[in-house]
Parts: C-alpha cells; sequence; structure tokens
C-alpha cells in the first residue's frame, strides 16, 4: 500500500528565513509568523503592504516577504491612512507597531484614523516597555514595573495608574473590530491567529477599522529568563490586560 | 479655458498645483493656508480627481502625505511659520526616502505665536532646517501671485523630476495679494511621473521603503548617493531671480512682499533723478549667485529690505565685497515696508553717504 502524505503545516512562505534580531525568549517572534501564516491562509502576498513603526519592529521589512514601509516612530498611522487613500481598494493595508510608538507619540493619530474609520487591521505588539530604546517607560508599563527610567519601580503618582488603551477604542464607532491575546500561550497564540484573520477579513471587505493588541514579555527588559518573565507577566497582567474578543461586527464574518 | 482669473496669491498655488496635476492636499487649517486649502476642496467636490484631506494635525498632514506619494500620489501640503518643523520633519523622510513632494510654507510673525502679519523671519531656519540629517530641499519665494503659479509649477516639475521635496516659502501678505493672473502665459505642461508606485507584490518583486539603516557603511553608503544626486541637481538647476535696471550703482535687494513694495519705491527714485536696480531671487536654494554677483558689479551702495532681522542680510553676506556699502532697512511684527518708508530711507542713505 502506498502512502501519500500531503503537508499541512509548514515555514510560512511570507516569511524570510532570514535569522531575526530579536532576543532570545522574546514574542515578537512568534508575532511575525502568526501574521506571516495569516497572509498565507489569505493568499494575501500579493494584495498586501505592510508598514512598520520605530523600534523593535523596524526590521519587519527583512523579515516578512511582502511589500513594507518603515514609518518614522508616531506616525505609521498616518503613513497607512495615506496609502489606503492611494491603494486601499484593492490592497490590504496592515500595520505592525510597538505600544510605546502607538499610544504614546501616535496615539492621536491612532484615535482619529480609527474614529474616520480608515479599513486597516493594525498590530500593537504591547510589551510593557520600549524594548528597543533599552527598556524605559511605556504607556503600558504597569505600576510597580522596573524599566530604565523608572529604577525603582513606576510611580503610580508621577506617571498614573496603568490604563487599557485598546479598549479605549471600543466607543469609537468607526472600529470595527478589537481583541487582544496572550502571545505566551499555548492556547491564546491559537486564537490569535484567528484574531488576526479575522481583523483582515473586516478590512478586505471594507467594514472599518480592525485592531488586534498582542501582550508580550521582553525577558531581556524584565531581566528575567522567558519561563519567570511569562510567568511574572501573566500574573501581574490578570485583570488588567484581558484577553478575548471586545469588539466585532454585528453581522458575521464567519471564520 | 479661462485664460483670466483674479486670484490671491495662495489660490495662484492652488491652481497651478492643478494644473500640474496634483491629486492629494493634506493640510490642517491655519491662516492662509486655509485659503489655499478652501480653494482646492471647491476643486474636489467638483469631482475632478483632486482630493483633499484635512487630518487631525500638521504632522499627521505631512506623513499621511509620504504614504500617499509612497504609493503614487503627486501630493501638495502646507503649512505656516508655527509648524514649519513639521514640515521640515517630513521634508527630512521625502529627501532620505526620494519622494516628491510640494510643500508651502506661509510666513507670518513670531516666535511663538506671533500674529498673522506677513514676516520673513523662517527663511534661515527652513534653509539650514531643510539640510538636517545633510538632506536637502530646493526653496522657491515667488512673491506675486502670477510668480507663486509659476514657482509651484516649477516646484512640481522639479519634485518628481529628482524625486525630492521642494518648499515654496510665501509671506501672509502675497498668500492674499489678488492679481489679474494670466493663466495661458505661464506655459502648464505635463509633467511625467518618474517613479514607481508601491503596491502589493503583484506589480513585481518585493518592494521596501525604509530610511533605517543599522549598517554604518549601508548607511554612508546611502548618503554617497544622495550626495551625488544634490550635486548633480546643483549642476543642472540655476536660482531663479528678477532683475530690473542695469549697470546702476545702486542696487535693491528683496524678496516676497518687500520686494513689490521696493519695486514702487524704486519707481518713484526714478522721478526723483535716482535710478536703481532691484535684484529679486525668487529662489534662496539653489541661490542665484552667479547674477547676484554680475549685479553687483557696478553697484558701490545695496539697500537691502528685510523683513526679519538680518536674515536676508546674513543670508547674502559671502557675495558682497568690501567696497559696497551695505544698507539694511528692517521692519518685523508683521509690517509691510511702506513705499514711503522706503523713498525718505534710501534719500537719507544717499546724503549720509
Amino acid at each position: 500500500m502506498e502512502l501519500k502524505f500531503e503537508q499541512i503545516a509548514g515555514f510560512p512562505k511570507s516569511l524570510s528565513e532570514k535569522p531575526q534580531h530579536f532576543c532570545p525568549g522574546c514574542t515578537h517572534g512568534v508575532n511575525v509568523r502568526l501574521l506571516a501564516e495569516v497572509i498565507d491562509d489569505l493568499q494575501a502576498a500579493e494584495d498586501i503592504v505592510g508598514v512598520c513603526g520605530m523600534g523593535c519592529s523596524a526590521l519587519l521589512p527583512d523579515y516578512l516577504e511582502f511589500n513594507m514601509v518603515a514609518a518614522p516612530p508616531g506616525l505609521s498611522i498616518p503613513v497607512a491612512e495615506g496609502l489606503s487613500h492611494e491603494i486601499g481598494d484593492h490592497t490590504l493595508i496592515v500595520v505592525y507597531v510597538g505600544e510605546g510608538d502607538l499610544y504614546g507619540r501616535g496615539l492621536s493619530a491612532l484615535i482619529h484614523a480609527a474614529m474616520r474609520g480608515v479599513p486597516l487591521t493594525v498590530i500593537c505588539a504591547n510589551n510593557l516597555n520600549m524594548g528597543m530604546s533599552g527598556g524605559h517607560l511605556s504607556p503600558t508599563t504597569l505600576t510597580g514595573q522596573k524599566t530604565a527610567t523608572t529604577p525603582r519601580g513606576k510611580s503610580a503618582v508621577k506617571y498614573g495608574i496603568t490604563t487599557d488603551f485598546s479598549r479605549l477604542l471600543l466607543n469609537i464607532p468607526g472600529v470595527s473590530f478589537v481583541a487582544r491575546f496572550r502571545g505566551f500561550t499555548a492556547g491564546e497564540i491559537r486564537k490569535g491567529r484567528e484574531y488576526i484573520k479575522r481583523g483582515l477579513q473586516i478590512q478586505k471587505f471594507q467594514r472599518g477599522f480592525a485592531f488586534v493588541e498582542i501582550l508580550g514579555i521582553c525577558p531581556t527588559n524584565l531581566e528575567l529568563s522567558p519561563p519567570e518573565a511569562v510567568k511574572r507577566v501573566k500574573s501581574a497582567t490578570s485583570g488588567i490586560y484581558p484577553s478575548g474578543i471586545f469588539k466585532t461586527p454585528e453581522v458575521g464574518i464567519t471564520l | 479655458m479661462d485664460k483670466k482669473r483674479l486670484l490671491k496669491g495662495a489660490e495662484a498655488i492652488g491652481e497651478a498645483a492643478i494644473r500640474s496635476g496634483c491629486n492629494r492636499f493634506y493640510g490642517y487649517p491655519v491662516p492662509n493656508q486655509s485659503d489655499l486649502m478652501e480653494y482646492l476642496i471647491m476643486e474636489d467636490v467638483k469631482g475632478s480627481g483632486l482630493r483633499v484631506f484635512q487630518p487631525e494635525d500638521p504632522l499627521s498632514a505631512m506623513f499621511m502625505a509620504y504614504g500617499a506619494t509612497l504609493a503614487g500620489a503627486r501630493v501638495l501640503t502646507a503649512v505656516n511659520s508655527i509648524d514649519v518643523p513639521d514640515a521640515l520633519r517630513a521634508v527630512s523622510y521625502f529627501s532620505a526616502a526620494e519622494l516628491p513632494l510640494v510643500c508651502v510654507v506661509f510666513s507670518q510673525s513670531g516666535p511663538g505665536s506671533g500674529n498673522i502679519y506677513p514676516e520673513q523671519s523662517n527663511t534661515l531656519s527652513i534653509l539650514y532646517g531643510a539640510r538636517s540629517g545633510d538632506g536637502f530641499a530646493p526653496l522657491f519665494t515667488p512673491s506675486t501671485p502670477t510668480d507663486c503659479a509659476i514657482a509651484t509649477h516649477e516646484a512640481f516639475r522639479i519634485a518628481e523630476t529628482y524625486r525630492l521635496p521642494v518648499i515654496i516659502l510665501v509671506d501672509a501678505a502675497c498668500a492674499q495679494l489678488v492679481e489679474t493672473v494670466d493663466l495661458s502665459a505661464i506655459g502648464f505642461k505635463g509633467i511625467p511621473k518618474n517613479r514607481e508606485a508601491l503596491q502589493g507584490m503583484k506589480s513585481g518583486g518585493k518592494q521596501v521603503s525604509t530610511t533605517l539603516y543599522l549598517d554604518i557603511e549601508k548607511m554612508a553608503g546611502r548618503k554617497e548617493a544622495l550626495r551625488g544626486k544634490r550635486s548633480l541637481f546643483l549642476e543642472k538647476i540655476k536660482g531663479t531671480y528678477k532683475l530690473e535696471g542695469e549697470g546702476e550703482e545702486n542696487l535693491i535687494v528683496a524678496f516676497g512682499i518687500s520686494a513689490i513694495q521696493a519695486k514702487r519705491a524704486a519707481d518713484a527714485l526714478v522721478n526723483d533723478h535716482l535710478p536703481s536696480m532691484l535684484f529679486e531671487p525668487t529662489s534662496l536654494y539653489p541661490f542665484p549667485e552667479a547674477p547676484f554677483e554680475k549685479a553687483l558689479k557696478n553697484a558701490k551702495r545695496l539697500f537691502i529690505i528685510d523683513m526679519s532681522e538680518g536674515q536676508l542680510e546674513t543670508l547674502l553676506k559671502p557675495y558682497i565685497p568690501d567696497s559696497v556699502a551695505t544698507h539694511v532697512f528692517e521692519t518685523t511684527g508683521g509690517a509691510v515696508p511702506r513705499v514711503e518708508q522706503i523713498k525718505r530711507w534710501i534719500n537719507q542713505a544717499l546724503q549720509s553717504s
């Protein structure tokens, strides 16, 4: 009897085989791979333009095998919106950007693009600090968390109580889809893959602004081993950054 | 098509942009810039293909322009003095990514919020600010609405041909100055596209647009290429100017609204038997060096009319020989030099020398 094998999984076509610069244990690698897999699933590599921000995401053009634009810090959303005005009707535009970039200097652009309902899929890699700059305070840093600019832990008096920025988008009518998952637990990675896919599908059908936040770990700047970092972030963020789909179009786009 | 139109400076820029194939405008309402934007929105609502966008702030406007240009649009943006730093940040990125852009700067009185009246105190900050990171941007300084239209068409031609950002500096008075513009005499020509638009990979191999080069050698190579482009540009494109009179001993230099006033004063001085030449640089980068030096050849006295605290004088200094006596007339705070003032000042200077 002859056995026939069918390949059901493999190295994503949209991912380059180049070694990545991410630190050992960093979850950016998982995020990038998920994005590549989803784009393969949707057979969208030829009809997509990616925009990445500054920081750890700035070298994404080297790792993803589709057209990419590296935007200035805080300005990936305006650049993506400008692209969308020209080619948005026939090309998907996905933005991959860190939380320091997006929720810090890019926040007003994010909220206004969301309000205008620009058909974009925005993926925010939230790792609780500005990784590339050397582990500084970011808008999502947890109260008490030590960073290079808060060596004794983030003070709630000086920097406020930790805020969930992605759920700020829920009240904006132009936003169609908001979801978050933790990029360091196997179950949620599987779900997250579907979230990214749904975001892109919503954009494809011109249903408005789609937003997915991926909670990640930054072991290097937390000065912890990857398993310890996972444990610490899991317990410290529970209740503050919950996972799940927070908003989705009422008339279904089935997965 | 109508030949002659009564247009403000800001509107003449808009009309010239439309006729130069501009199909996107990004801007944030501020004095003078709004006049340009309001003119263009009337074209947008006609549905002719030009689309006007008003983002949340001038910086977003600049970088939406960046995205749209990458995807093939021909873009016009405009700011006023207050937002010059935003414009310059974009200029740096457009230079690095070798993308065309035409950016109009309407200059008003500063520093700080200042007021909405004309001043020329942004000149040096734009000229040197565009060189940040060794980038560069040609700088036009038209005065009359007709000149504004000519400069805009030339700016689009240069921007597209050399793939670089071009700045048009117009003071608040010239932006509001109304004149009959003979559009058919300007000779608008089609400007061919000199680049590929970024799309999905369907259109070819993988394309990446970045201005980030972490490798020192790669960055040095990139800068070498940009330097080569700048030399080529400076070789091919010469500064533009307007010159009235010839061989006189008195030379007046001014640009923008002060050049218009200076011309009226010079005409009046001829009646007083005090003939003078008037040199008006209509571009400051590249600066029309050779014509200026030629105009200076027979001159004994140089009259610089400046609407800032010595910025035009700083610019001209390297070209002025010691033998020429330099007189500087400055008005700031938003006041336009009056013809009578200029006449009296020149008369006094001549009597005292």
